[in-house]
């Protein structure tokens, strides 16, 4: 600059700067909006409602494929991903199953079976693995601290994170009995 | 130029044009957040009607356990036969109780005065919905209106499912005319009364015609497209009379597939509703879903794959060597899959019968197809048996 003012070059330079500080707050700003807006298909009353269905079905089924899915022995991570229908193999009413979680009822897209608490293994797993919906529920998700005095009460419990195909997500304990099913159901 | 005796012209042009471009478009994207707030806080209204006629109904669910749940009937003193009524379902509890639950709308009356002393009369409808006697009044009533699609869905002795645990599913759609949001009710609950087997039902296999009395009056002519056993109270039938497929006078898509176009939830939604509505005998009318039409037409497990692989341009299967009444018409099934996997906005492809060429295809939405209807109907309907 001199005294005679800006010349062309300076006045570019200048406009490019602010309009990319301008692009830049806009590009950070809007998919913060678009997280609320989200957010509003967090635990709706209805999916709760629909998870407690699955929930219904899994506690009353006495399948041993389902109690060994629950045992976690092995399993990297402790959890378990089902797409779609996937789940009905280890339960005993399988029929219903898949019409349950089918287009017609409950319409669900995924089902991630895990531990009670959310440990931080599986939240990192999930921050690189899976989905962006899937994976931004579960890192705003509740660790869900176990409070029991008697741990052994909790050694069978477990969660389930439903994803429905109209983007509703929610999650839901299970209490099992340890005998894979037929015990500790709530409803 | 900036020199000692002021600003020139030019460059207060030059600062004005830049400030009034950045007033526009701040002001611009001002207005785009205050309408969107507005958007979403009528959103959240009908989010909170929505919960509470859920949490009102799965109450009751809980507390005392749903029995079963039944259409509202009405019996024509001639005939005695029985009819569905309206948008009415009765939800029959454990206790003895019952309630009922009802989608109705009220039409209002308004007019409005020119300056010329002359006045138009106009009436709109305001929604709303009654259960047990309770009325919940939809949030912006006057801008909201009901799909016509109420549905109940409910598993039956052919779904083959164990111990015949009942299943049902309470649906009902509202559409804001000023905000892109669907609010829909969905309640699925189980129920305690099963479907009794009985061995005195006549049997039927796939292929079979069977005329079938759809309401007081008239009679439709349908095939047999799931096999029956004599335990089987319910039919499951493919529309196959002399009109071949139906051809709904209203129906008009637009064939700009960038648009948009949601073929599965609106227009033919709608006019399958419509059948419905005539067609009150039938427990559900419906579209034929792909994987039935694939299994009739025996596709082979490759062509089944294809559904899921939308960067296949155009995979067809031939019906050369299939039942004669699949392919008498041409008609849509109720499945339809991405048309570009990079534009997930633009209409689906339909899966669709054609007559003319003998394939189960996909093409774009469009309204040179017809509808066959498929229906799922008690036995007692059959005229023949």
């Amino acid at each position: 600059m001199n005294n005679k003012g800006f010349v062309l070059i300076e006045t570019i330079v200048t406009s490019v700067f602010v309009l990319g500080l301008f692009t830049f707050i806009v590009a950070n700003i809007i998919p913060l909006i678009g997280d609320y807006e989200k957010a509003s298909d967090y635990d709706t009353v209805e999916s709760v409602y629909d998870a407690h269905m699955i929930r219904k079905m899994l506690l009353k089924s006495d399948s041993g494929k389902l109690a060994n899915l629950l045992s976690f022995t092995n399993v990297p991570n402790k959890f378990y991903f089902f797409d779609g229908t996937e789940i009905c193999s280890y339960v005993t009413n399988s029929v219903y199953c898949k019409k349950l979680l089918s287009r017609d009822y409950l319409d669900v897209r995924e089902l991630v079976l895990t531990t009670y608490t959310i440990s931080d293994d599986f939240v990192s797993y999930a921050r690189k693995n899976f989905d962006r919906a899937l994976r931004e529920y579960i890192i705003q998700m509740q660790r869900y601290t176990n409070t029991e005095t008697n741990p052994s009460n909790y050694n069978f419990a477990r969660r389930l994170i439903v994803v429905f195909n109209d983007g509703r997500i929610t999650n839901i304990e299970l209490l099992f009995d340890g005998e894979g099913g037929s015990g500790g159901a709530t409803c | 130029m900036l020199n000692k005796k002021g600003f020139t012209v030019i460059e207060l042009i030059m600062s004005f044009t830049f400030s009034s471009i950045l007033a526009i478009s701040l002001f611009a994207v001002v207005i785009n957040y205050r309408n969107k707030e507005m958007d979403f806080s009528i959103k959240n209204d009908l989010l909170a009607f929505k919960s509470q006629v859920i949490i009102d109904i799965q109450k009751d669910i809980q507390a005392k356990g749903l029995n079963h749940i039944d259409y509202c009937m009405e019996e024509n003193p001639t005939t005695h036969e029985l009819t569905r009524v309206g948008r009415c379902i009765i939800l029959y509890f454990n206790d003895s109780t019952s309630k009922e639950f009802v989608v109705k709308e009220d039409v209002r009356a308004d007019s409005i005065e020119h300056p010329d002393g002359s006045a138009d009369n106009f009436y709109y409808s305001i929604p709303y919905i009654a259960y047990g006697g309770i009325r919940y009044t939809v949030p912006d009533a006057a801008n909201v209106s009901i799909r016509n699609n109420f549905i109940l869905e409910q598993t039956s002795l052919n779904d083959g499912i164990e111990s015949n645990i009942p299943l049902y599913k309470i649906r009902v759609e509202f559409i804001h005319n000023d905000i892109d949001a669907d609010i829909d009710i969905s309640v699925v609950c189980n129920g305690t009364r099963t479907e009794s087997a009985s061995s005195n039902f006549k049997s039927y296999s796939v292929g079979d015609e069977v005329l079938i009395q759809v309401n007081a009056t008239t009679q439709k002519k349908f095939v047999v497209i799931k096999d029956s056993s004599k335990n089987n109270a319910y039919l499951t039938l493919l529309y196959n009379d002399s009109y071949d497929s139906l051809v709904p006078s209203s129906i008009s898509f637009n064939s700009d597939i960038a648009r948009g176009n949601d073929y599965s939830n609106s227009i033919i939604n709608e006019q399958v509703s419509e059948i419905a509505n005539l067609w009150k005998n039938a427990r559900k009318v419906r579209l034929l879903s792909f994987e039935e039409a694939s299994f009739l037409v025996d596709a082979c497990p490759y062509f089944r794959n294809t559904i899921k692989n939308a960067s296949d341009p155009t995979p067809y299967f031939s019906l050369s060597s299939s039942y004669s009444w699949i392919k008498s018409s041409s008609f849509w099934t109720s499945s339809g899959r991405d048309y570009d996997v990079d534009h997930p906005n633009y209409a689906k492809r339909v899966w669709i019968i054609s007559s003319s060429d003998e394939k189960l295809k996909d093409v774009n939405v469009n309204e040179s197809y017809g509808l066959r209807p498929v229906i799922e109907i008690s036995k007692i309907y059959d005229a023949n048996s």
